[in-house]
C-alpha cells in the first residue's frame, strides 16, 4: 500500500481520447480488473447469479456517476466493494419487506445426535462425538483448500442463515443493525446465528480438521 | 458433620442448577458473541466451562471461525468458484461505454 503522501505520477491507462476520470482507471477496464471479484463477493451474499450480475453492473454505473467522491487510486477496489455492499444491503432490505427473513427451521434439533439423550447427563456432549481438538487451526488460514472447504460448508447453509452469518461474522455488522436491515427480532437473530455457527463448526471439523493430513 | 454435608450438598445442587448443560452452554457461548449475557448466565457458563473441556473447545472453535471469517473477506470471496459470465461482461462493458461516450 502506498501512503497518500506518495505523489509519484502513475501513468494513466490509455484513455482513447476520453478525459482521465478523476484518477480512476479506465471504466471499461473495471470489468477485467474487478468483475470476477465483485461477482463472487455478490454471489456469496445473494446466492443468485442473475442478481449478482445486476449488482455488479449497478455498482460500476454508480461508480461512474459518483467518480468525484473517489479519493485515492490505490483504494479503487475497496471503493467499488463499498458501493456493491450497499447495493446488496438494499436488496436485503427490499427482500425483508416482501418476505419473512426469519428461519427457525434450519438445524432446529441443534445436533441432538451428538448429545446424551437422557439420564443424568442429558444434553451433555457424547464424548466421542463432541468437539475434537483442532490441531494448529491458524495454519489453515493460508491454505486455499481450507477456504474452498469453508466456502463449501457455508454454501450448505440456507440462504437466509448464510446471510445473517455473513453480515455478522464476515462484515462485522452489529446485531441491532442486522435486525433493522432484515426486519427480524434480536432473539431470532441469535438463534439463527447460533445454528449457523454450530453447523459450520461441525462441517469444518468433519471436512477439514478431522481429515488426516488436511490441517497439518 | 451431618449438618455440614447437608449444606455442602445443597450448595452443590445450587451450583448444578446454575450450571447449564452442554447444549445450553453451546447456545450461551454463541449468544455471548452477540450480546452481554445476564449475570446468572455468565456465572453458570463460567462454572460449566471450568469443568467441561468439550464446551471449552466448542467456544474456542466458534471464536476461531468468527475471527477467520472477519479477517479474510478476500479469501472467502475468491473461494467462490463461479465467475462473471462472458455474456454479462459484454453487457456491462456496453452499458459502461454508452454512459461514458
Amino acid at each position: 500500500m502506498q501512503a497518500d503522501g506518495d505523489t509519484a505520477p502513475r501513468q494513466p491507462l490509455p484513455a482513447e481520447g476520453k478525459p482521465a476520470n478523476h484518477g480512476l482507471s479506465d471504466p471499461e477496464r473495471w470489468v477485467e480488473l474487478y468483475g470476477d471479484y465483485l461477482f463472487k463477493y455478490a454471489l456469496m451474499r445473494l446466492r443468485d447469479p442473475a442478481r449478482a450480475e445486476d449488482a455488479v453492473q449497478e455498482t460500476f454505473l454508480a461508480a461512474l456517476k459518483g467518480g468525484k467522491s473517489f479519493a485515492g487510486r490505490s483504494a479503487e477496489k475497496s471503493w467499488l466493494v463499498g458501493i456493491l455492499k450497499n447495493k446488496i444491503y438494499d436488496h436485503y432490505r427490499k427482500t425483508s419487506r416482501e418476505t419473512n427473513f426469519t428461519d427457525l427451521e434450519f438445524y432446529a434439533d441443534e445436533e441432538s445426535d451428538r448429545f446424551v439423550a437422557d439420564g443424568l447427563l442429558k444434553d451433555g456432549w457424547i464424548h466421542e462425538l463432541g468437539p475434537q481438538e483442532w490441531s494448529s487451526p491458524g495454519a489453515s488460514l493460508d491454505s486455499e483448500v481450507f477456504w474452498k472447504t469453508f466456502h463449501d460448508c457455508s454454501n450448505k447453509l440456507p440462504k437466509n442463515i448464510a446471510a445473517v452469518f455473513n453480515l455478522r461474522e464476515v462484515d462485522g455488522a452489529e446485531s441491532k443493525e442486522i435486525c433493522r436491515l432484515l426486519n427480524i427480532s434480536e432473539s431470532n437473530l441469535w438463534v439463527m446465528l447460533h445454528r449457523a455457527r454450530m453447523a459450520l463448526r461441525r462441517c469444518l471439523e468433519t471436512n477439514w480438521f478431522a481429515k488426516p493430513g488436511m490441517s497439518e | 458433620m451431618n449438618w455440614l454435608s447437608n449444606n455442602a450438598k445443597a450448595f452443590l445442587r445450587g451450583v448444578a442448577d446454575l450450571s447449564p448443560n452442554c447444549k445450553a452452554a453451546a447456545r450461551l457461548q454463541s449468544e455471548a458473541l452477540d450480546h452481554r449475557l445476564t449475570f446468572r448466565q455468565r456465572v453458570g457458563l463460567r462454572f460449566h466451562l471450568m469443568l467441561c473441556k468439550w464446551c471449552r473447545r466448542y467456544g474456542k472453535q466458534i471464536m476461531f471461525v468468527r475471527n477467520a471469517a472477519k479477517a479474510h473477506p478476500d479469501e472467502m470471496a475468491t473461494a467462490v468458484p463461479e465467475r462473471l459470465s462472458e455474456a454479462a461482461r459484454e453487457r456491462i462493458r456496453q452499458k459502461l461505454r454508452s454512459r461514458t461516450n
